[in-house]
This record gives structure tokens, C-alpha cells and sequence, in this order.
């Protein structure tokens, strides 16, 4: 167990490593950091002076060293923009949208947990061509189509839940809906799969011959089984969530990351986007190492291992 | 009154092309402190009967019977909650493979109380657990109380089995449905297990239905034998005279097609040619009638059972002609001793790198030290040992697949390495053990034997088409085979495909990794008997890789003996067999025979 | 079966678009703005699905946004399905340290946020169907390289790889006339899916104003135009998200389709 923590964070450690490089080198090719500063007016000497002044003119790897080992110690730089820093900036929004992923992931779990149990039970039964459907309707709608389509039906047309902006938790809950339901169908597959998969396991013709009732040999011997792989999806989905929630932000005109990186891309700033990607890039390699390590605590193969 | 008494048992699956009829009409009783076997070939309906009794078959599955009785008390009409306190407490039943057969996110613990927990609520924690310690330490596990906190996982198969054993018997079971419970397990594991469990029967005065397709476990382990063919039982009675003195056509067949210990080398195997059919449709009249040499017009009609004492079996053969096993035609035995040597290997080490972190080297893992071997011309070599005993990587290691850390591997005369790929293809060529992962199933059969001459390209397209279909021929495989899929073939006619594949090249020396484990045994002796005519003609030197001694005896001159990864006896194949010097061929030789004898 | 039907429909559609289409979907007129669809009050057979916000008919620029839709959704995931594939096939065949640093490429793409990286790259690079294309090849590679390595490192175990290789096959043949015959059967599951995904993409893109730019027609950018009138003229978002959600239905169905014929024993 402790070789495989050691294992996955070493690897953790190289991804994050890499993925600080490409953003580094991602803002440096996709614009002159010196016109960002100086403006487009600026003249050729200025320019030349701009970049003396903030070290661009030196090789890019020393410039990398010189700002990982900035980032290493918290500082990100501040925004073109407002001049303000970067990471108490990017924090701040960052608890709103991690809220909101975390909101969004718990209703799509608590909507896939029981339509996937059931749809697994009772495979090719009614109840498991309508968990499909569901899925596949939800699958193929993008977010912010039914966030709009929410925000008409619940804000608009009941008029019960505020339609944009509120800080307190309502105003998360038609966000979290609609993210929820682009996070149900991957869940709701892959736990059926998983749950078909260990019902029709040899375990479960044991359990059976050893007289357990239906009740137990579902949620014991099945579930325990198909849950594991459930965990690492959940970890992926959370990060995807942080960076994938930019439109419903948008929708919603919630100040979350998103919103603060695309508005960020608009205005050119790049520090900012760079922190972005870089600190959602970073919390999706640790949440998965996290996740990585929860299983290995669940899963006893792995485990002792 | 027996433990288990059934009449008239039907198992009906509803398939998308009809309702499969699995199980017709099978009746049979089982005494206390007996056991009775049921055997046949796969897909013959023994696994679905065993299923049937508690009702376990597939959701699909439906079951009925005239009766079904559990010492004395009718069950078959039971409804499902009724039928739940009788499974695992008065019958209880263990399956072949251990390692999926145990949950592996539970404990062996928590795996074996369970079970008595829910049948008798008034049994404390403290209680089971106690049986349980009791019952592992029966079953010849040590250290029982850390085993229940392990995970199934963290068992060798046998002792995975041992617990399976020991759960079944946590509740007071009068029936143990044991079904295949030793096939996954190797020969010395397996010949443990059925030690133990005589004397747990014994001991629980257990009542035990045990299935099997194999014919000599039958012999040596069941006091009575059922053979079923299509669903039916075609022949009972006491095993040892069923296996001595078949009476049905099919129950002969299948002796002659098994090959003892005693089978002399290079004789020719039993016949039995075809497939079982499939039990969808019409199904009146004797359905062996397809594969049958003494097939009369009256086959079709009804059926008689003919009961002569303890014996009784369904034919319109009044009397036993096939009382004989098939007369062995013994051959010339193969001369070898003059030939050169074909096949030299000269402590051979191989040793496989395990990948550690990022790019980085793990630690190395030995699976071949030292291994030398000499094999002639026209010879073959039977290699024997236990699942990583390093038999296949010696095999992957004479194919060119491997490389040595140290030693040399020489075919007539030239280390292996150091041929090119066509001259090695020329010299070495493989026939693997499971035909179905063996074969593209991409490809036609004319493309999968052709292509080894494909990649020759020596000759034009159509030489090579002729080639790969004479060889096809030669293997015994009919021209509307030759643009089919794998898929479309059966277990034996890929395997055929996979043999002309490897001699389509014209290899001198041909590597056999267990080609027959897969396969039945009346489509094992038509591969085995394949096997040895084409030795003869193209003179061929086999190395021959099997668990199955009996097997090696058969078709082997020579035998290897591994064990961790060493050669630890070699010889000509009736020194070996018969006079073993090392420890463990002796222990794997008395487990072959305590299974056969 | 259901999918390819419906799929075949937008194909037929997006083909026959010049001749179906009622008006040109480009005439703007400040007289007739947001007309209302026929089944409305005051709806007319003119303009079925009403105009647009610039008085264009709103079911001639359906039409040729699906058109769009398609060359977007088809070659992103080709330009995905060649990038994934290749590294699949090589860590899945080569393993060992080949896959140890593909795996490593694969993660890294996993960790970064693709939307931000698409946004950012096409505020820079400027806008047009083929950069989308590019940009989105670039972040949908993932699945492709995951499920193909999987699926490559089981078959080549298989024996019939062995044998190939005993009887003096090149990698190269075996790659290409073992393997890839056994995988093409996932490289289509995966494609159909990912099709799906790349028009979601680009739909969110255009809504946000990025990649392929006003006036041509695209769903996303029809969903942003109606937004302002989310209170009043609903179904001018409503319409161009049902025409999304049926064709990434479509998709995703003959994914699932292609799937079970492939794998009849096991859903996954």
C-alpha cells in the first residue's frame, strides 16, 4: 500500500510538473506577453524595454524556472487587469465553483445510485430501458441548454428559485441541476455496468447457494464490488467539473472560475488564465490521487498488494 | 430413504431461438455417506442439473420435476424464501473455479458466517466464528483465525478451495453438490482436495453429487456414475463397472476416447467423431443416434431403459456390445535413438523484468534456471509440471519469443536467436492450448493458415493458396471449411486449423502447450491421434507441454519433469513414469494415480 | 437502429440543404424580427419555425447549421480518432516504456481543463471551422487513446499474435493485419461517441461567442442570439437545442448500438 501511494505520487508529481510547463509555455505561444503589458500601441522600443523589464528576453526555460519556483512559493503573478494578486483572486472563485461541482456531482450520484442499482436488477426490464433513455437524453443535451431551460421553467415561469447571481445556496441549485445532469448518464453507466457485471459474478451464485436473500446479495455482495470503479469516476468528474463549468457559470452569471477565466481570456490577462488552468489542472491530479488512494483502502486487492 | 431423490427432472432455458431443453426426464437417488457422479461431455446438462436442485440456474432457467425430495421432504415445489433456508444449511454446494467463486472485497470470515448468521438468527457472532475456525482447521488451513480476517485473494487456488469446502460445510448440510470443484486446480492440489473431501464425508456422513467430465476421477471417487449425453441419462450404475464395462455406445466411446496411465506410447486413441447436439427443436429418439456406429432405423422411435441389477442404461441395444474398450492398435514404436539431436538446450536462464516507477527497472523475477534438455529427431518430449512451474517460458523460449539472460537454445545445431525469421519459422513453430484465442477471428481459416507463407513470400499467391489447402486437407478439414470464421468452427476444428497453421511452414520440431486441455475428451483423442499420425509422416519432433501425465504417456518417448522453474528429472518416458527418482515427480505421479486408481 | 435512422435523416438533411431550405438564411429584415413558430398565435406556414432577432428565417439557418454541425462533429473526431488511436496502438502493442510515457501524455491531457485551453487558444488563433476542428482533435484525443490501448494490450496477448510472430511476422503486420482488424470495432464506438461530444463542444464554443463566427449559422451561436429573448420568444433556444439533442442522441445510440453488436455478452 505504501509503495503504490509512493508510486502514484511520484507520478502525480511528474504530471503536475509537466502540465506547469505546457500552461507556461501555452501562454507564451499564444500571445506576446509584452503587448498584453505594454498595449497594442505600444512602440518597438517600449516593447524592447517592457520585456527587459519583466525578464522576457531571456531563454524560456529560465523564465519557467524562475516562475515555477515564484508559483512554487504562492505567487502567481498579478492580473494585467485589476493589479490585484493572483491566488487570493483565483481562491475566492474557486470556492464557488467548487461548490457548485460538488453540488452537481452529489445529484448526479443520488440520481444514478438508485435508477443504476435498479436498471442493473432488473436488466432489459422497463425500468432499465427508462434509466437508459434518461441517460442517453441527458448525455446528448450540453448544460447550458438545460440550464437555460431550467431557468425558464423554475425561475421564470414558477417563479421559485432566483434565476441569476443569488450568493446564498439557492442560487446554486439550478446550476448544480444542470451540471448534475451532465455528470447522472456517466454514472448511471458505468454503476449498471458495474452492477450487471457482479450479479452475474460467481461470488453471486455462491451467495445464492448459501441461501442469502436477494436484499443482501445486492447491496452486499454486488454493490461492494461494483462501487470501486465509481470512486475514481467521481474524482475525474470533479475536475472535469472545475474547468468544464465555464458556460453554466456563464448561464448563471455565477463568480465562479470559469467566469473569472473566460472573462480573463476576453481581457487578455494572462496571468490569470495561466493560474487558472494551472491550479484546476493541479486539484484534478491530487483529487485523483486521493481517489486513487480511497480505493486502494477500499479495494483489498489493492490494498494488500 | 436417500438424501436426494429425483424423478422425472426437466430444465427448460428460454433462448431467442426457442426454449433450450437442458435437462429431460433425469432421475436418480443418493444415499447417505455415498457418491454419485454425473458425467458427460460439455454442454451435456450435468453443471444445469446440479443448478437445477436448488434452483440456481440463470434467470431465464425453469425447473420441474415429478420429485424432488431432500431426505424425505419435497422441495421442488417450494417457493423461493422456503427454498433460501435449505440452501446452505441442509444443502450446500461448492464450485470449480475458488478465485471467482469467493467474493473478493469480503473476508473469509465474513464470507463463511454469513450464511449460518442468516439461517439461524439465535447463533451468535462469537458462535460462528468459532465453527468457522473449527471447520478451516478440519479442512487442512492453518493458522485459521488470521485467515478470517484474509481476502480470497490472499490464498494459494487450493486453499481458496479448502475454504470454499469449509463454508460449505458451515450449516449441517446432508447433500454437497460439488460441481467440477478440483478441474481448475492442479494435479497434486486436486489430488488433496479429494482426499479431503472423502474424509469429511465420512465424517459428516455426507451425501455427495459430484460433477465431472472426468471419466478416471469418476472411477477412483464415486461409488455410483451417471453418464449424460443431451440432457439424458444414458447409462448408471456402480462407477467401476460403468468405467470398465460400458454398456451404452456413448459411454464406451468416451473410455476409449480418455487415455490411462497404462495406454501404451504412440497408440491410438478411441474414436469418437462429431459434436453433441443442440438440445433446441424436436428431440425425440436417442439424440446419440448422429455420432453412433451401431445407429439402427429404430434409433428414432422411443427409447427403452434396460435395469439389470444395480445398472441400467437407455439404448435399443439389448446387450452390452461394446463391452470391450476398443482395441488398441499399437504401432511401431518410434525409434529414436539413433537420430541426432534436434532440440538442445544448455542451461537455459530466463528471467522476465517487471516495470517499476516512471522508466525505471523492478525487480526481476526468474521464471527458467539452468534448464538443459536434449531432444532427437522424430521424438517427443512430454514436459509435465504444475501451473508456473516455467513450462510455457521454456515453450516461449524454444519458439524465439524469449531471450535467455544466459545459455543456448539450439535447433538442429543453431542457437534460435540467432535465425532469421523465416529460417526459424522453418524450424519452430507453435500450437497453442485454447483454440478459440489462438485463431484471429478476423480472418478466414484459408487466410489464417496461409499467412505464415504470406509472410514468407516465396512463392506466387497461388502456391501458396494450394499449399495452405492440402494442408487444411491433410488436418481434416473439409474445402467449405476454408472460408469460414473461427467462430463458425468447433473447439476441435480450430484446433485442427491451428495445427495446419504450424506445419504449413514445414517445421522440423513443432511446440505443443497443453493442445488439448481445452478441448473434450472425445475431441482430445482426435487431436492426439491427429497429432501422432503426423509425426509419422513428416517426421516431426514434438515438444509436447501438459499437465494431463496421462496424456504425456500416451504421446511421449521422452519426459521433463518441472518444478519452480528447474528441470528436476528427465528420461526416456518409461523410466520416468514408471521409476521416478525425484520426490516431486513420485508426489505427482500418486496424485495422478490416487485421482486415476 | 433508431439512431442511424435519425442520424441518416441529418446527414440527408445537411446534404440536401440548398434545395430544402425555404429562405435564404442569410436575408435579414427589421419588418419581420422574431416572427413566432407555426404552431404559435400569429405563427405562419412562411416561416415555420418564425424568424430570428435579424428577421432570418429561423428554419433555413437550422438546416445549415446542421451542416456545420456535421463537417465539425465528423472531422474533429477523426482528427482525435488519428491522434488517439496512434498512441493507443503503440502503448497497448510496445507496453513497457512505450506506455509508461504515452500513459504520462494521456494523464497530462486528462489534468488540463480542455474548455479553458480551447477558449484561450481560439481567442488567440482567431476563429473558423477548421481551427475548431484542430482545437477540438486536440482535446478529444483522450478516449480514443485509452479504450484502443486497453483493447490492443488484451488482443496482443492473445495467441494468435504469438503464433504471428513465430511464424516471422513484422510488427508492422501484426499491428495492421492482426490487431487492427480485432479493434476497428472500438475505434467506431468511440468515434460515434466522441462525434457527439465534438459537436456539444463546438455548440458551447459558439455560445460563448468563439470559434466559428456570425453570420454563418451555427446552433450555438442561434442559442446565444435568442438568449436576450429568453423571457419572450423561448423556443428561439428551445428549437436549435432539440435539433442538437437529437443528433447527439443519434450519435450516441449507434455508439451503444455498435457497441452491443461488438460485445453481445457484456454492456458496458
Amino acid at each position: 500500500m505504501s509503495g503504490l501511494i509512493g508510486r502514484k505520487l511520484a507520478e502525480a508529481a511528474l504530471v503536475g510538473l509537466i502540465v506547469s510547463f505546457a500552461t507556461f509555455l501555452l501562454v507564451n505561444w499564444t500571445g506576446d506577453l509584452a503587448i498584453s503589458l505594454g498595449g497594442m500601441q505600444a512602440s518597438k522600443e517600449e516593447l524592447v524595454k517592457l520585456r527587459a523589464a519583466y525578464g522576457l528576453d531571456r531563454p524560456l526555460l529560465v523564465q519557467y524556472v524562475d516562475w515555477a519556483r515564484r508559483a512554487l512559493s504562492g505567487d502567481l503573478g498579478r492580473s494585467f487587469f485589476s493589479q490585484e494578486d493572483v491566488l487570493p483572486l483565483i481562491l475566492s472563485r474557486l470556492a464557488v465553483t467548487s461548490r457548485l461541482a460538488l453540488a452537481a456531482l452529489l445529484v448526479g450520484i443520488a440520481t444514478a445510485a438508485p435508477l443504476g442499482i435498479l436498471a442493473a436488477i432488473y436488466q432489459g426490464k422497463w425500468i432499465d430501458h427508462l434509466a437508459q433513455t434518461i441517460a442517453a437524453l441527458s448525455q446528448a443535451m450540453p448544460s447550458f441548454w438545460s440550464g437555460l431551460l431550467l431557468i425558464l421553467f423554475f425561475g421564470v415561469n414558477l417563479k421559485i428559485l432566483p434565476i441569476s447571481g443569488n450568493d446564498d445556496w439557492t442560487g446554486y441549485i439550478m446550476p448544480a441541476l444542470a451540471l448534475g445532469w451532465f455528470v447522472f448518464p456517466i454514472m448511471l453507466r458505468l454503476l449498471r455496468a458495474g452492477m450487471v457485471e457482479a450479479l452475474s459474478a460467481d461470488y453471486v451464485r455462491t451467495a445464492r447457494a448459501k441461501g442469502l436473500d436477494p436484499k443482501r446479495i445486492v447491496l452486499k455482495h454486488a454493490l461492494r464490488n461494483a462501487v470501486l470503479p465509481v470512486v475514481s469516476l467521481a474524482a475525474v468528474q470533479f475536475g472535469q467539473l472545475l474547468g468544464g463549468s465555464v458556460v453554466v457559470e456563464a448561464v448563471f452569471a455565477l463568480p465562479g472560475v470559469g467566469q473569472l477565466a473566460w472573462n480573463s481570456i476576453q481581457r487578455a490577462d494572462f496571468p490569470v488564465v495561466q493560474a487558472v488552468v494551472l491550479l484546476v489542472a493541479m486539484i484534478f491530479v491530487v483529487v485523483n490521487l486521493i481517489a486513487d488512494i480511497i480505493n486502494g483502502v477500499l479495494d483489498p486487492r489493492i490494498r494488500r498488494a | 430413504m436417500p438424501v436426494l431423490d429425483v424423478e422425472e427432472l426437466h430444465v427448460r432455458i428460454a433462448t431467442r431461438n426457442g426454449p433450450l431443453h437442458a435437462v429431460r426426464g433425469v432421475s436418480f437417488s443418493i444415499e447417505h455417506g455415498e457418491t454419485f457422479a454425473l458425467v458427460g461431455e460439455s454442454g451435456c446438462g450435468k453443471s444445469m442439473t446440479a443448478l437445477s436442485l436448488l434452483d440456481l440456474m440463470p434467470q431465464n432457467g425453469k425447473r420441474e420435476a415429478k420429485r424432488l425430495q431432500l431426505d424425505g421432504v419435497e422441495i421442488g415445489g417450494l417457493p423461493e424464501p422456503e427454498l433460501r433456508q435449505i440452501r446452505g444449511d441442509r444443502a450446500a454446494m461448492i464450485f470449480q473455479e475458488p478465485m471467482t467463486a469467493l467474493n473478493p472485497v469480503l473476508t473469509i470470515g465474513e464470507q463463511l458466517t454469513e450464511g449460518p448468521r442468516l439461517h439461524h438468527p439465535d447463533l451468535s457472532k462469537d458462535a460462528a466464528k468459532r465453527r468457522a475456525i473449527e471447520l478451516l482447521e478440519r479442512c487442512g488451513i492453518s493458522q485459521p483465525e488470521l485467515r478470517l480476517a484474509q481476502y480470497p485473494h490472499e490464498l494459494s487456488g487450493g486453499m481458496r478451495q479448502r475454504a470454499m469446502i469449509a463454508m460449505a460445510l458451515m450449516g449441517s448440510p446432508r447433500l454437497l453438490i460439488a460441481d467440477e470443484p478440483t478441474t481448475a486446480l492442479d494435479v497434486t492440489v486436486q489430488a488433496q482436495i479429494l482426499d479431503l473431501l472423502r474424509d469429511l464425508q465420512r465424517e459428516f456422513d455426507l451425501a455427495i453429487l459430484f460433477i465431472t467430465h472426468d471419466l478416471t476421477l469418476v472411477k477412483n471417487f464415486a461409488t455410483r456414475v451417471g453418464v449424460m449425453y443431451a440432457g439424458e441419462l444414458v447409462e448408471t450404475g456402480l462407477a467401476h463397472e460403468v468405467i470398465s464395462a460400458p454398456r451404452h455406445p456413448y459411454t464406451s466411446r468416451l473410455v476409449a476416447c480418455a487415455p490411462a496411465l497404462d495406454t501404451p506410447c504412440g497408440a491410438q486413441l478411441g474414436w469418437l467423431p462429431g459434436i453433441p447436439p443442440r438440445l433446441i427443436g424436436d428431440l425425440s429418439g436417442c439424440q446419440f443416434r448422429f455420432r453412433c456406429e451401431e445407429a439402427r432405423t429404430d434409433c428414432d422411435g422411443s427409447i427403452p431403459w434396460h435395469v439389470s441389477g444395480s445398472r441400467g442404461y437407455r439404448c435399443v441395444l439389448e446387450s452390452n456390445l461394446q463391452q470391450n474398450r476398443k482395441t488398441l492398435s499399437v504401432s511401431q514404436t518410434i525409434t529414436t535413438s539413433a537420430s541426432e539431436a534436434l532440440l538442445e538446450l544448455r542451461s537455459v536462464t530466463i528471467a522476465y523484468q517487471s516495470m517499476g516507477a516512471f522508466l525505471t527497472q523492478g525487480p526481476s523475477f526468474v521464471a527458467l534456471k539452468n534448464a538443459s534438455l536434449v531432444l532427437p529427431r522424430g521424438s517427443t518430449l512430454g514436459l509435465v509440471g504444475e501451473s508456473g512451474s516455467g513450462k510455457s517460458t521454456l515453450a516461449r523460449a524454444v519458439l524465439g519469443l524469449e531471450k535467455p539472460v544466459s545459455g543456448d537454445i539450439l535447433i538442429g545445431g543453431k542457437a534460435v536467436g540467432s535465425l532469421d525469421p523465416a529460417s526459424r519459422a522453418r524450424a519452430v513453430q507453435p500450437v497453442f492450448q485454447d483454440p478459440n484465442a489462438s485463431l484471429n477471428p478476423r480472418h478466414t481459416v484459408l487466410d489464417i493458415v496461409r499467412a505464415p507463407l504470406d509472410v514468407r513470400g516465396e512463392e506466387s499467391k497461388i502456391e501458396r493458396d494450394s499449399r495452405a489447402r492440402a494442408m487444411l486437407e491433410r488436418c481434416g478439414l473439409a474445402y467449405y471449411h476454408f472460408n469460414a470464421y473461427p467462430s463458425q468452427l468447433s473447439g476441435g476444428q480450430r484446433q485442427r486449423v491451428a495445427i495446419a497453421r504450424a506445419l504449413v511452414s514445414g517445421p522440423s520440431l513443432v511446440v505443443c502447450d497443453e493442445p488439448t486441455s481445452a478441448l473434450d475428451v472425445s475431441i482430445q483423442s482426435q487431436i492426439l491421434n491427429l497429432l501422432v499420425d503426423l509425426q509419422r509422416e513428416f517426421n516431426l519432433t514434438y515438444l509436447f507441454i501438459s499437465h494431463n501425465l496421462a496424456v504425456v504417456r500416451q504421446l511421449a518417448d521422452r519426459v521433463a519433469v518441472m518444478l519452480n522453474g528447474e528441470i528436476v528429472e528427465q528420461g526416456p518416458a518409461d523410466d520416468v513414469l514408471s521409476h521416478p527418482q525425484h520426490a516431486y515427480t513420485a508426489r505427482l505421479l500418486g496424485s495422478a494415480a490416487l485421482a486415476k486408481v | 437502429m433508431f439512431g442511424a435512422v435519425i442520424l441518416g435523416f441529418y446527414i440527408v438533411i445537411a446534404l440536401a440543404a440548398p434545395w430544402i431550405t425555404p429562405h435564404d438564411p442569410y436575408a435579414q429584415s427589421l419588418v419581420r424580427r422574431l416572427r413566432p413558430p407555426v404552431w404559435a398565435p400569429n405563427g405562419s406556414w412562411t416561416y415555420v419555425l418564425g424568424t430570428d432577432p435579424f428577421g432570418r428565417d429561423y428554419l433555413s439557418r437550422l438546416i445549415y447549421a446542421t451542416r456545420t454541425a456535421l463537417t465539425v462533429a465528423a472531422a474533429s473526431a477523426l482528427a482525435a480518432g488519428l491522434i488517439g488511436s496512434t498512441l493507443g496502438l503503440a502503448a497497448g502493442y510496445f507496453r513497457g516504456r512505450v506506455d509508461q510515457v504515452i500513459s504520462l501524455i494521456i494523464s497530462t491531457r486528462l489534468a488540463f481543463p480542455s474548455l479553458l485551453i480551447a477558449l484561450a487558444v481560439l481567442q488567440v488563433a482567431g476563429s473558423g471551422l477548421w481551427i475548431v476542428v484542430v482545437v477540438l482533435g486536440l482535446t478529444l484525443w483522450d478516449r480514443f487513446a485509452v479504450v484502443l490501448r486497453t483493447a490492443v494490450m488484451q488482443i496482443s496477448r492473445q495467441d494468435y499474435v504469438l503464433a504471428a510472430r513465430s511464424f516471422g511476422s513484422s510488427h508492422m503486420r501484426i499491428m495492421f493485419k492482426e490487431i487492427a482488424p480485432n479493434v476497428f470495432g472500438h475505434f467506431l464506438v468511440v468515434f460515434s461517441y466522441e462525434a457527439g461530444q465534438a459537436v456539444l463542444a463546438a455548440t458551447a464554443l459558439s455560445f460563448l461567442g468563439l470559434g466559428i463566427q456570425a453570420p454563418q449559422p451555427t446552433w450555438g451561436l442561434m442559442m446565444a442570439e435568442g438568449r436576450n429573448w429568453l423571457l419572450t420568444n423561448p423556443w428561439l433556444i428551445a428549437n436549435a437545442g432539440i435539433a442538437l439533442m437529437f443528433l447527439v442522441l443519434a450519435m450516441n445510440l449507434v455508439g451503444d448500438g455498435l457497441r452491443d453488436i461488438l460485445t453481445p455478452n457484456e454492456k458496458v
